[in-house]
């Protein structure tokens, strides 16, 4: 029998069938998220459950009702949920959130999990409480969660995580405003960073102050006794509105109102609660200082989470130009074993200039620029 | 309140319960279910301690006055839990589920129906429609659709001018409501007053939101005005708070931190009743907005200094 070959599109619009009858009941864009499960069906003792479902955008309402906002203002995509069952009957369920990207993913996971929750090496990062684990990887947050505390069910926790953490593209690493903060100053875990306001009430439960339009925010507390949260902007006009209405409310809240420290643009103030803050604005960011915290303390931080800032603005440039950056020292020159190395300070508009031309002394000038030691292209 | 009340003298006192004002029979208002009971049981807050649910759900309700107090004989009973997820710490214990069951049977009630727009997978997973089930009460599985709910007013609401509620709640004469108490990433703290969302249409949950919630921060208390003005509308007759074990982060839907209190809460006053849950786990009651607005809407007390709370164990 002769066999005539399919036109071009015919075998197309097969090919998409075969597609959807194989992805039957699940949204657009479902496979990719589901390729995070383990292929085999086993992983130890544990065998997958049948049913694999997956919930996109709005469906997320679907399955978590109340809880999806949270999720959705953190960039949720959408999630694959499974079960993995024991021989002993014993059951784990698997959430896979695929978030909008690293940030995002990053970002949800701070929210979830809990400075006691115990360290474990799965993912980017991982943590592991009493039932239940949460990692990040890539744009993907894992949740696993066990209906008990029994060292079988922990384990099954590890082994099932590990393999999905295998399966999981690692790309992109944590977002850049959660690695200003020096960590002599905070403590690593109690860091949480956000994409909205109920990220930050949820961080910050007590936050009354009421300014919003931020684009990311951070929530760290110190081992000294206070609490730092840092809010950033999409432009300084945006820093200057939520300070502008702040001062308002300072006004009207502080019998003594605010006072002005030149250099870092700082405010002291006090919340509806009668807590006193300090307030520094620098750029996009503005940073709150809660708690046992003096004056020149939050200006010290303040003044580390700058350079900081400043540092990684440029670290993509450094990293093409083979410039590195050198610690800050009082001293200007000092370059010089090799005549072709020098100092320059690079400025966050992307140029940069030789230390020997600017004249500039570095006080005032460290907010805006950083100091770097490379090689004259 | 015995069960030899007449059925007229059930209807007279009917037509001022909420479940019947909330679908526009009577003519409630918030406080009046006080002025029908007078002063004369001396436990606004009931709390009882100990390692099973159901004792301990059992006794809180005896503290109240018993549940003849609230469920006459050939009363149609409408009882609404959180099922919502599995995850430990998240749902209303079966065992109290199963409790007030048989209360409410013991009491003579002709009908327990369990009232829902969660799935029967929601139900099942959490043990809570076999519990249902066996002790012979009725699961309601109320489809998420419009025709299904009805549009009630309101009183006095300072957002919402009408409400979405399940039609299915007009063949019922009492309501009890049965959340779990717990953390809740829209408003922190979830108890009796946001519990009531779950007879509402989800589609006019969604409308608790304000369209820049995101953006601005005024308009997450806009959510908790919302919940208040449901709660002018729908006044359950009594609130029994399972709060044995719960999670005090990442709800509603967990996993998250558990607290073990092992406490059943029970009462009438929804205000105190949600300020008294909220502070086992050290929040404030007036930081929680829909607790501050509730009360000073009058919908109940929140100074708990000023609540009769009496504390026993099973």
């Amino acid at each position: 029998m002769n066999r005539t070959p399919l036109p071009g599109f015919a075998q197309v619009v097969l090919l998409i069938l075969f597609l959807g009858l194989s992805l039957e009941g699940l949204p657009a864009g479902a496979s990719r998220i589901q390729e995070s499960l383990p292929p085999e069906t086993r992983v130890g003792e544990w065998k997958r459950g049948e049913r694999v479902v997956v919930y996109a955008g709005e469906q997320l309402y679907d399955y978590i009702d109340g809880g999806a906002d949270i999720y959705l203002e953190y960039g949720f995509q959408k999630v694959v949920v499974a079960e993995y069952i024991h021989t002993s009957g014993k059951s784990v369920s698997v959430e896979i959130f695929e978030m909008a990207g690293p940030g995002s993913a990053y970002g949800i996971f701070t929210y979830k999990v809990h400075p006691e929750d115990e360290r474990i090496p799965v993912g980017i990062e991982g943590r592991m409480a009493s039932y239940y684990l949460n990692f990040w990887k890539g744009a993907c947050l894992v949740t696993l969660t066990g209906f008990d505390d029994d060292p079988e069910t922990r384990q099954g926790l590890r082994l099932i995580g590990q393999k999905i953490a295998e399966r999981i593209p690692e790309r992109g690493r944590k977002p850049r405003m959660a690695r200003l903060l020096p960590e002599e100053d905070i403590q690593p875990r109690s860091l949480v960073y956000f994409r909205g306001p109920l990220g930050l009430q949820n961080a910050y439960p007590g936050w009354t102050l009421g300014i919003s339009g931020f684009e990311e925010g951070i929530k760290a507390d110190s081992p000294r006794g206070f609490t730092v949260i840092g809010l950033r902007y999409a432009e300084e006009a945006g820093v200057r509105e939520a300070v502008g209405s702040l001062e308002q409310r300072l006004i009207q809240d502080v019998n003594s109102g605010p006072g002005r420290v030149e250099e870092f643009s700082a405010y002291e103030g006090k919340d509806r609660r009668g807590r006193r803050f300090f307030l520094v604005a620098s750029g996009r960011d503005i940073l709150f200082f809660f708690g046992d915290i003096g004056r020149k303390e939050a200006e010290a931080v303040s003044v580390s989470f700058v350079k900081r800032r400043d540092a990684l603005f440029f670290e993509p440039f450094l990293k093409v130009s083979g410039l590195s950056q050198t610690a800050p020292s009082a001293s200007e020159s000092g370059n010089s074993a090799d005549r072709k190395m020098r100092s320059f300070y690079l400025y966050p508009a992307g140029c940069w200039k030789s230390a020997s031309r600017t004249g500039d002394s570095g006080s005032g000038g460290a907010r805006r620029h950083v100091r770097v030691r490379g090689r004259l292209l | 309140m015995s069960g030899k009340m007449t059925r007229r003298e059930f209807f007279q006192r009917g037509s001022q319960i909420g479940i019947l004002a909330a679908l526009g029979i009577g003519a409630s208002r918030p406080g009046s279910r006080k002025a029908l009971n007078p002063d004369r049981h001396r436990v606004d807050v009931a709390v009882v301690c100990g390692n099973d649910p159901d004792a301990a759900a059992e006794k809180a309700v005896e503290e109240l006055g018993g549940i003849r107090r609230f469920v006459p004989k050939d009363a149609r009973v409408a009882v609404l839990v959180n099922s919502q997820s599995r995850h430990p710490g998240t749902y209303t214990k079966p065992k109290i589920l199963r409790a007030l069951i048989r209360m409410c049977r013991e009491a003579g009630a002709s009908e327990v129906n369990c009232l829902t727009w969660l799935t029967e997978e929601h139900w099942g997973s959490t043990g809570l429609a076999a519990a249902a089930r066996e002790e012979g009460a009725r699961l309601r599985f109320v489809p998420n659709e419009e025709a299904y709910f009805r549009k009630v007013p309101v009183p006095g609401g300072k957002i919402l001018d009408h409400v979405m509620l399940m039609k299915e709640l007009q063949n019922n004469d009492v309501l009890i409501d049965v959340p779990i108490t717990k953390d809740h990433a829209g408003n922190r703290f979830t108890g009796t007053m946001k519990n009531l969302m779950g007879l509402n249409c989800r589609a006019h949950n969604r409308l608790f939101h304000k369209p820049d919630w995101k953006t601005n921060p005024s308009s997450i208390q806009y959510f908790d005005q919302c919940i208040v003005d449901l709660n002018k509308t729908l006044k359950p007759d009594l609130c029994v708070v399972d709060a044995t074990e719960f999670i005090t982060t990442n709800g509603p839907f967990g996993p998250g931190k558990i607290l073990r209190p092992q406490k059943v809460v029970a009462g009438v006053d929804r205000v105190a009743l949600d300020a008294y849950c909220s502070s086992l786990w050290g929040l404030k009651p007036e930081d929680i907005a829909m607790i501050r607005l509730a009360a000073e809407q009058g919908l109940g007390e929140m100074d708990l200094e000023k609540v009769r709370i009496r504390e026993t164990s099973a």
